[in-house]
């Protein structure tokens, strides 16, 4: 979480915040430095912050650098740098109010800048809510003022389920964010307001982002799933459409379709061999698929009077144009077209 | 047939008004599977090539049928397969006879397999089918015609209803068994599961020289009575017609038996 506390929440940290803070914050700013330094605009607000904190702490050298590279004098014609350090300032004061209390309260602590909700939850905890509020707080400061770092949040969901129990300090620094998730969820949906805090926690975070939480099982396919083998070698057939073996003997299995008069078989010779022991199969031209470019369409077509192919049940006793998703049953094989070249594309488009 | 036959069946056959008996059709009950079949087949072509087409078909259909329900335990699977295979096997030897002999032929199937109370049937053409069932009378197989397109246009205003009837174009096919490609064919993979008041009547365009009303009113005036007199009196009511143009007329009546 902490890797994208931008350099002006840090710098807030740095001014605001009690001393007991900074040991749970070294790791994680000691971990943002590298991706902090990509980031030009920030190095711009931390100047001009620095100059309205009169000089926080710094933890990291390569903010000692940047620092050299853009000389304070010219600071002002940083407009933009300068509008923000004054949001920032301005958002500073309440933000950082409530944490004052906080701390020396320890209770209700959070209820300042949360919801109700939010401070039942956390009423339980006791030392760890005294830094996580104040960590709170600094984002909520954050948040308005760099839009971008609340967008790279969702890189990292992963530890907003874990802290569950909330009973020690360190999941709790792990959970700031979240009340800058809060708000809009509030406001969005109040339902579940007395809802298990780790629920809550997971959900709040995917509403802020607008981030959908159904992509998250694909995501994790991805993610987890074995890269396949390369099967065969790709070839050049230009296909119009495919034929895949969906019951019966030879299921799974795949043809792939091309233009020109292609024979239903079990033979060797059988553009479209149907070999997987189904011997109501006839071994040669038990039926025909054929496709014309002309209206670019598929047609399946019997291959003589003792060879009955049934397309979606009904026997085939006529040329019969195949429609996408079409279901062929030759004997006890059931197979579906799938069309490729259709009227929204033929090879003959590419030339 | 013998001990407690399942279904009662009657067939009959009559040329009308014309020359030649382009009609062909056909019944067997086969007591040990639980099964039956009515095949009607309505020719057409010139010289005697409806007869010849007719009987092709009909011939094409007991070859397969008989194949597959003399066997032991025949599959379900394979008696349904079995349907259109006997079309197949029907244009295959149209197509050969039309190549034979250089002559255009081709007919109508109508195809009807009992198993049990469960009925399937297949229809190229315009051989209707009708069900009688809670006193009332409807047609279950497509027709292969330019009738029903007829039709919807005096439902759309664009024909009267006198137009329609005499339309050039109503007895027009829009497929058949004809050795070529079969455009169109009924066969519906769902069963049509008979009640023991049901009766079934299957016929040759030569049927529809009576309305639908009127079939289904004697239907309803005889339905207590045996097939066979279900049948009789659906010719009678035609000859009494005696319409100089009645057309070739085959008539199945079917009912489930021990009503």
């Amino acid at each position: 979480m902490f890797k994208y506390k931008s350099p002006l929440s840090r710098l807030l940290e740095g001014a605001g915040k009690a001393k007991e803070e900074e040991t749970t914050e070294t790791e994680a700013v000691a971990e943002a430095q590298p991706e902090q330094a990509e980031q030009p605009q920030p190095i711009a607000d931390f100047n001009a912050l620095r100059q309205a904190l009169a000089g926080g702490n710094m933890a990291s050298d390569s903010y000692e650098e940047t620092e050299d590279l853009i000389p304070e004098e010219q600071m002002p014609e940083f407009s933009e740098a300068e509008k923000e350090a004054v949001v920032e300032a301005a958002e500073e004061q309440p933000a950082e109010e409530p944490a004052e209390p906080e701390a020396s309260s320890d209770d209700q602590v959070v209820t300042l800048h949360l919801t109700s909700a939010d401070a039942v939850e956390e009423d339980t905890m006791l030392a760890a809510v005294a830094e996580a509020a104040t960590d709170e707080a600094e984002d909520i400061a954050d948040a308005p003022a760099e839009p971008e770092v609340v967008a790279e949040i969702f890189e990292a969901p992963a530890p907003v389920a874990e802290p569950e129990e909330m009973t020690e300090p360190a999941p709790m620094a792990e959970l700031a964010p979240e009340p800058v998730a809060a708000e809009p969820e509030e406001a969005e949906a109040p339902a579940p307001a007395p809802a298990p805090a780790e629920d809550r926690r997971s959900r709040v975070k995917t509403t802020f982002l607008g981030f959908d939480r159904a992509d998250t099982h694909v995501q994790e396919l991805i993610e987890t799933a074995e890269p396949v083998a390369k099967t065969e070698s790709t070839q050049q057939v230009f296909p119009v459409g495919w034929l895949v073996v969906t019951s019966g003997p030879g299921r799974g299995a795949c043809v792939t379709l091309t233009e020109g008069l292609m024979q239903i078989g079990r033979n060797d010779d059988q553009a479209i061999q149907l070999d997987f022991g189904d011997t109501g199969i006839s071994r040669s031209n038990h039926a025909v698929i054929a496709y014309d470019p002309e209206d670019r369409k598929s047609y399946l077509g019997h291959g003589g009077k003792a060879n009955l192919v049934r397309l979606n049940g009904k026997p085939v006793l006529s040329t019969t144009p195949l429609s996408n998703g079409d279901l062929i049953r030759i004997s006890e094989t059931s197979i579906r077209f799938m069309a490729f070249c259709d009227d929204g594309f033929d090879w003959r488009d590419a030339d | 047939m013998l001990a407690t036959p399942a279904y009662d069946i009657a067939l009959i056959l009559d040329t009308g008004q014309r020359d030649t008996q382009e009609d062909a059709i056909a019944a067997r009950v086969f007591d040990s599977a639980g099964a039956g079949y009515v095949v009607i087949a309505d020719g057409m072509g010139g010289h005697d090539a409806g007869e010849v087409a007719s009987e092709l078909v009909i011939s094409a259909w007991r070859d397969m049928m008989d194949a597959q329900l003399d066997g032991p335990e025949p599959a379900e699977g394979d008696l349904l397969d079995a349907l259109p295979m006997a079309a197949m096997q029907a244009n295959a030897a149209v197509s050969g006879h039309s190549e034979d002999h250089g002559v255009k032929l081709g007919s109508t199937l109508l195809g009807m397999l009992m198993l049990g109370h469960r009925v399937f049937w297949i229809s190229i053409g315009d051989s209707p089918m009708y069900l009688f069932r809670d006193d009332h009378l409807s047609q279950i197989n497509e027709d292969h015609s330019m009738a029903p397109e007829i039709d919807a246009q005096v439902a759309q205003g664009i024909l009267t209803a006198d137009e329609a009837r005499v339309h050039p174009d109503r007895n027009r096919l829009t497929s058949v068994i004809m050795g070529s490609e079969i455009p169109k064919v009924d066969c519906p993979e769902t069963a049509l599961t008979l009640a023991p008041s049901d009766i079934l009547v299957l016929g040759s365009d030569g049927l529809q020289y009576l309305s639908d009303p009127e079939i289904g009113g004697l239907i309803r005036t005889n339905a207590q009575s045996p097939a066979r007199d279900i049948a009789d009196a659906l010719l009678q009511a035609l000859q009494a017609r005696n319409d100089p143009d009645q057309d070739n007329i085959s008539i199945a009546v079917v009912k489930p038996a021990g009503t």
